[in-house]
């Protein structure tokens, strides 16, 4: 085969004049190899216009002087060994190649690197000549008069600088088997947290939890789930529930009823990394499974001799409660009904929370000193003003009561009814009394219930009394069709529901229509209504909740049959009860509070908690503003910020996860069969302990931290060839800091030279543990860093703190 | 359930692609892009890497102990210049290997070597890799007896070589003549001296002395002495056995932990024997009672190479002449030469050696003047073997995909600056220094006097081209890794190892005392205590060549634009 080196040739001279250096090297390396100087010619350009990658300056050196060796004429050769030659730092050699290069007719930038040249291998004399026709010749360029100037200092007799050394930290990162010194700051600005371990409380220490463990930042209550996967995972499911129990309040209720924020979040659940960890479901095995009885928790505080009155024995009440009784005062809470648990019992059927488990939680709060007093309205018998005057705060976490009704035609026929009562007198009574077309309004949790509570109501009053479950209850042989109805005027989208209870909604046999809004009660000419009608809409632009607001369809309307019409269209606050001068501090004319969501009132001892300053939110999040109200009352009481919530940097070595893990599926959740389900049977049965197995093994466990240590960083890129995303380790020229010193972003690396780290970018990074794997020397430390509440007065402790925090 | 872990991604390559790739009608004819990694990675098993540069190959040759004819060395002097851009390196392990080749060209070479009896099965890859010896096997008056015939059995052994081909990781084997340093005994996974016993009736026995369990990489571990002593007829058993004890319980999940060295050491010297005998047990193989157990840590001698440029041979009237090669890399014309001298002067045979330098063997006393003549005459070095000339490199940044310093560079500089001064470097004696690019230790940094290890570390605007330094390392005795001093740019390279050499001619109790032994005398920590402050240019190179990339750019588009 007679090879067409000129052909080769220009097209590697094109290749390398449109930027495409790789694909002139291939063009030049087939059919045979490049053995004559034309080619290697080429070669060396190329490589040399490649840039500054490992093997690039040195394969440009390389060709270049074989390309000469083989006779090549190509004037810039010298050119080429001579920048090479100069990067690599043999400045006799590069001079030895520039000068056959540089002639008086040569441009700035040629004098510029043989006068360079000259100058680093210490011979200014020689190399002002050609430093300063650089400047003639570019007269604006700074970084020649400096060259200049700088040959010219070199050149006078001077004393000799400062050496510049290479610094490491006293105390670097370490590696994955390095104990770190105790609450030492940490060495570096690209550190990610403030400390090498201990306790972090800077901003960027926040920044990081908040950055890196998406579920706990989604979590209004801030608990910390991967610390309690991870013990339900190892079967310590004592630990996990008392993890739980700190921040929740309610594990074993929101185990089964929460509405899951932290799993839109998870990062497991991301583009490509496969499905959300199941956290709720996991959750509730804790709960199941737990071997304590009562978990009573150690108290922050001890006694203060405080007296607190709490309105309302909801889940923002009882949280703030407990929270109280955890710092030392003394707490009463007063409920209206016969029962503590507000919404808890109240709203949620029971076949999706047995009662049970809602009492054995409420009486743990109870054990930690709570007292509950029912069937204790606030009134005439009890006044408002009454308890103000005798507790030394009052905390008013009433709930959202106050029905919304749709004022529309025939609102006031018979057989329309709100959901919240229906399902309070079902939920109390086991049976209310509903017609035979049932239609529900709404696309929130409340809608879901009530409707699948009126699917089991209707069967049960209508035909199959005898088919009954073992206890006795009467059962739903087969769904009633079309006879329960949800109508939502927005978008499935737009709901605000628990994941899978749609599904739920859809297996249980109840329809749902979406886009259509309420128009009219038709009345059945006896006063009942017997229809409602719709008009079907379209979605446009977003309104205030930031959900896009429904525009009806012109010539739409029509028509659905309807003995009972549920409204689950939303409740407010009742304010009623507050009267009299209390009233006009607290309460605005609109019956809302004058407070708004805050937890303070005008009032300096009286503060609010939950839904009731909230308006109708979830439990979790009614749960975290009593968490947080609590945290106002005792600043309040004490006259301090008694608590703090920080970071706690520990040291591990294993995190006992292996890759596999990452590759199992979600578990579904196990649920009886259709002809099972009743009013009261749970139709979730909970994970088992080997599902809990395989579900909580799935989580990347965010809490830790990897991170390189720059001290023993060797930049030999393995852990970025083992890597499993494109972004979790990148090489980068430079951090992005806010004014807090918080990591807030990174730029790339052009090139090895200005690649001032290799950094893991914590964020994008999924615990995979193949990076400390691959990594030569040690240099990256595994660290647990978990959110906890502490007391303020412990923060600033230096000593005689545990290696590990238990909870 | 936990999930189980699964076979990683090499280990499925390992089970599922045959490493005999059918160079010619397969690999050459398909385009690169078309070769999957995973592929790519295989070509281990034929000696075959994928070099730094994009499309271009590195092949290294099997050849056990290094010993090559001259025929054979004339081949090897073809393919570089016709297929490697005239080139050839003499590596670590007493071979050779090639850069630049083609993949359209790897089986023109694996051909042209099968012409001559050469090969690269087994050169890379995790299989028992290209075996050691002693630079002077054969012919050294140390020998215990001829080590060529049982190093050649182990190297050719059915069961090692082609059976043996899925091992967790590589695995290094030596085979000495005696109990001395020269054939790196205590760095290899398995090692085999011959030793001397007396029998019963007061007749001498010989028979030899079996060590596991060392290797550099990155975590160094010295070699445990497993069995005192071994029949000659058992070698080739054991040295099956151990291999196949490796294969069943060495870590195939993290390649970190992969090599015989963590078995040993998990085991421990006792427990690997024991292992070693149960399976010679399950093979049937018998007399295993004549094997002696290891009573004691190893005792290495010291090297009986030691800077001499021509070594008298056990064969009376015949010697060695020892030649430097710098960097280790050989052109085709050197290479021709080097065949044209063993057939001139020798008996026609070479050996390339650990320290990347070539011995010619069998020349007479007579002729030994003329080949010292012409060697010089064509710009070889022969003085200043184990000293300071004479050091050890890998390819570092210039052709590896893992170094991250330019070692040949600072080759050059340290050869440059140092090496030119003979008064200087007569006066320190003996010493190693090695430099490798990147943590993995193919130029031996752990076992060297003076050890360098490259890294780069952050400054102002990136990151700067460094090493870091250890000292005290050594094959003699129990063996000893090289503790770090220091972490230095390469520019202050050379004023750091002239520094602690100055230190040393200070300090040292008289010329008995190596640097070596000073060294670990005085330990690494005092040493960076004495070092101080190593200077450095005051402006990172890093920084200064980022400030220039313009003026690079515009200097050569101002002879002709592109």
């Amino acid at each position: 085969m007679v090879v067409d080196v000129e052909k080769q040739v220009r097209e590697a001279e094109w290749l390398i004049g449109v930027g495409k250096f790789d694909d002139a090297i291939d063009a030049l390396r087939t059919p045979d190899a490049p053995n004559d100087a034309r080619r290697c010619t080429m070669l060396a350009k190329a490589y040399h216009a490649r840039g500054d990658a490992r093997g690039d300056v040195y394969s440009s050196h390389y060709f270049a002087l074989r390309a000469l060796e083989l006779g090549s004429t190509d004037v810039q050769l010298p050119g080429i060994a001579g920048i090479a030659a100069f990067r690599k730092e043999r400045y006799a050699e590069a001079i030895q190649h520039l000068t056959r290069y540089v002639t008086k007719q040569s441009g700035h930038a040629s004098h510029h690197v043989l006068g360079m040249a000259y100058l680093c291998n210490n011979q200014p004399d020689r190399a002002i000549p050609h430093l300063a026709r650089a400047v003639e010749l570019a007269p604006k360029r700074e970084d020649y008069a400096k060259a200049l100037a700088d040959a010219r200092s070199a050149a006078a007799p001077k004393a000799e600088s400062a050496p510049r050394v290479w610094k490491r930290a006293p105390h670097g990162l370490g590696g994955p088997n390095d104990i770190r010194p105790l609450n030492v700051p940490s060495p570096y600005k690209s550190n990610a947290v403030s400390t090498l371990r201990g306790i972090g409380t800077h901003a960027k220490d926040h920044y990081w939890l908040e950055k890196n463990i998406p579920c706990q930042k989604a979590c209004p209550a801030g608990t910390d789930i991967p610390g309690y996967l991870g013990a339900i995972y190892r079967g310590d499911y004592d630990r996990a529930y008392k993890i739980n129990l700190h921040d929740n309040v309610f594990p074993a209720v929101l185990g089964r009823v929460c509405s899951r924020p932290c799993e839109s979040e998870c990062r497991h659940g991301w583009q490509g990394l496969g499905e959300p960890v199941a956290i709720c479901f996991s959750k509730r095995s804790a709960a199941d499974f737990k071997t304590q009885g009562y978990v009573v928790l150690d108290p922050w505080f001890p006694k203060t001799g405080k007296k607190v009155a709490v309105v309302g024995a909801g889940p923002a009440g009882l949280a703030t409660a407990r929270n109280l009784a955890l710092m030392g005062h003394a707490v009463t809470v007063f409920e209206k009904h016969v029962r503590p648990g507000g919404m808890m019992n109240q709203g949620i059927p029971e076949f999706r929370l047995p009662r049970d488990i809602i009492d054995r939680e409420i009486e743990q709060i109870r054990r930690q000193g709570v007292e509950i007093v029912c069937n204790a309205p606030i009134g005439p018998d009890r006044p408002f003003e009454k308890l103000v005057a005798e507790y030394d705060a009052v905390v008013l976490a009433a709930g959202t009561l106050r029905p919304n009704l749709l004022n529309l035609p025939g609102h006031d026929l018979k057989g329309i009814r709100h959901g919240l009562p229906f399902l309070l007198e079902a939920n109390e009574l086991r049976k209310s009394d509903v017609g035979e077309h049932i239609v529900v309004i709404g696309g929130g949790f409340t809608a879901m219930d009530c409707a699948r509570t009126a699917a089991r109501l209707g069967v049960d009053t209508v035909e199959l009394e005898f088919e009954t479950t073992e206890k006795g209850e009467p059962v739903i042989l087969k769904p009633k069709g079309e006879s329960v109805k949800v109508l939502y005027r927005r978008s499935q989208a737009e709901m605000l529901i628990t994941p899978g209870e749609l599904e739920e909604l859809n297996h249980e046999g109840i329809p749902m229509h979406f886009m259509v809004s309420p128009k009219a009660f038709v009345d059945d000419g006896h006063g009942r209504v017997k229809a409602m009608r719709f008009v079907r809409t379209e979605l446009g632009d977003p309104d205030a909740s930031g959900r896009r607001k429904p525009v009806e369809v012109p010539g739409s309307e029509f028509e659905v049959p309807a003995d009972t019409v549920l409204l689950a269209t939303g409740q407010f606050p009742g304010t009623e009860w507050i009267e009299g001068a209390l009233r006009e501090k607290l309460v605005d004319r609109d019956e809302w509070l004058l407070s708004g969501r805050r937890q303070k009132t005008a009032i300096d001892k009286v503060f609010v908690a939950g839904d009731f300053a909230t308006g109708a939110s979830t439990l979790i999040q009614a749960i975290a503003h009593g968490k947080d109200a609590a945290r106002q009352v005792d600043t309040f009481l004490m006259g301090e910020v008694r608590l703090t919530d920080v970071a706690v940097v520990e040291d591990v070595q294993q995190t006992g996860r292996i890759r596999e893990m990452d590759y199992v599926n979600r578990q579904p959740m196990p649920m009886i069969p259709l002809e099972k389900r009743s009013l009261t049977a749970e139709v979730e049965t909970g994970f088992d302990p080997a599902l809990a197995v395989d579900e909580t093994q799935r989580c990347y466990l965010c809490h830790f931290k990897y991170e390189i240590d720059p001290d023993k960083c060797i930049y030999c890129d393995w852990c970025i060839k083992a890597k499993p995303r494109p972004d979790c380790i990148v090489k980068v020229s430079d951090l992005i800091y806010d004014g807090q010193d918080r990591i807030v972003g990174y730029t790339r690396a052009k090139n090895s030279e200005n690649t001032k780290l290799i950094w893991i970018n914590q964020a994008d990074c999924i615990r995979c543990n193949a990076c400390v794997d691959a990594c030569p020397v040690d240099a990256i430390s595994v660290q647990r860093v978990s959110k906890r509440t502490i007391r303020a007065a412990d923060q600033s402790a230096t000593v005689d703190l545990p290696v590990t925090f238990e909870v | 359930m936990p999930a189980k872990p699964d076979l990683t991604a090499v280990e499925r390559d390992k089970l599922t692609i045959n490493p005999d790739f059918d160079f010619k009608n397969d690999i050459a004819a398909r385009p690169f892009e078309d070769l999957r990694t995973n592929e790519i990675g295989m070509f281990k098993w034929s000696g075959i890497y994928h070099q730094l540069q994009k499309g271009f190959f590195m092949m290294r040759l099997r050849i056990p102990g290094g010993l090559v004819t001259a025929e054979q060395m004339d081949v090897i002097a073809d393919i570089a210049e016709t297929y490697a851009q005239d080139q050839v390196c003499i590596t670590t392990r007493m071979t050779v290997q090639y850069h630049w080749l083609r993949k359209e060209d790897l089986y023109k070479v694996m051909e042209a070597l099968e012409r001559v009896g050469l090969d690269s099965k087994n050169a890379c890859g995790d299989v028992t890799r290209n075996i050691v010896t002693c630079p002077l096997q054969g012919v050294c008056p140390h020998e215990v007896k001829d080590v060529r015939p049982m190093m050649m059995a182990i190297a050719n052994d059915p069961e090692i070589r082609d059976e043996q081909r899925n091992l967790p990781r590589k695995h290094k084997m030596s085979v000495n003549g005696c109990g001395r340093a020269c054939g790196q005994t205590l760095m290899n996974c398995q090692s085999w001296h011959p030793v001397k016993r007396l029998r019963a009736d007061g007749t001498e026995e010989v028979g030899w002395k079996f060590y596991a369990g060392g290797g550099l990489g990155a975590r160094p571990y010295m070699a445990k002495a497993i069995f005192d002593f071994v029949p000659e007829s058992l070698v080739l058993p054991v040295t099956r056995a151990a291999t196949e004890v490796y294969r069943r319980t060495g870590n195939r999940r993290v390649r970190a932990w992969s090599r015989l060295k963590v078995v040993v050491d998990e085991m421990g010297a006792r427990g690997f024997g024991d292992a070693t005998l149960e399976v010679l047990r399950e093979r049937g193989v018998t007399g295993l009672e004549a094997i002696e157990f290891a009573s004691r840590p190893p005792e290495i001698g010291e090297l009986y190479t030691d800077g001499q440029d021509v070594i008298p041979q056990r064969q009376q009237g015949f010697n060695t002449v020892r030649v430097m090669i710098m960097r280790s890399e050989l052109t085709a014309a050197h290479a021709r030469q080097f065949a044209a001298w063993a057939r001139a002067y020798g008996d026609g045979s070479l050996v390339f050696t650990a320290r990347q330098n070539i011995q010619i063997r069998f020349v007479p006393d007579d002729k030994v003047p003329v080949l010292r003549e012409e060697i010089r005459k064509a710009g070889f070095v022969t003085e200043g073997h184990e000293r300071l000339p004479d050091m050890v490199a890998c390819v570092g940044t210039t052709q590896c995909n893992l170094a991250v310093s330019d070692t040949p560079n600072t080759y050059r500089q340290l050869y440059a600056e140092l090496a030119s001064d003979k008064v200087f470097w007569e006066k320190v004696g003996q010493l190693r220094i090695h430099m490798n690019g990147c943590p993995n230790s193919c130029a031996q940094h752990w076992i060297a006097d003076i050890g360098l290890r490259g890294m780069r570390k952050e400054n102002e605007k990136g990151s700067e081209e460094g090493f870091t330094i250890c000292i005290g390392g050594g094959l003699s005795g129990p063996g000893y890794i090289g503790q770090s001093v220091c972490d230095v740019p390469a520019t202050a390279v050379v004023p750091t190892v002239r520094r602690m050499l100055e230190l040393y001619l200070e300090q040292r109790t008289g010329r008995e005392e190596t640097f070596g032994a000073y060294a670990r005398r005085i330990g690494a920590a005092r040493m960076a205590e004495m070092l101080g402050v190593v200077p450095a240019p005051p402006e990172p190179v890093n920084e200064r060549n980022q400030r220039m990339q313009r003026a690079f750019d515009e200097a050569l588009s101002e002879t002709s634009p592109w």
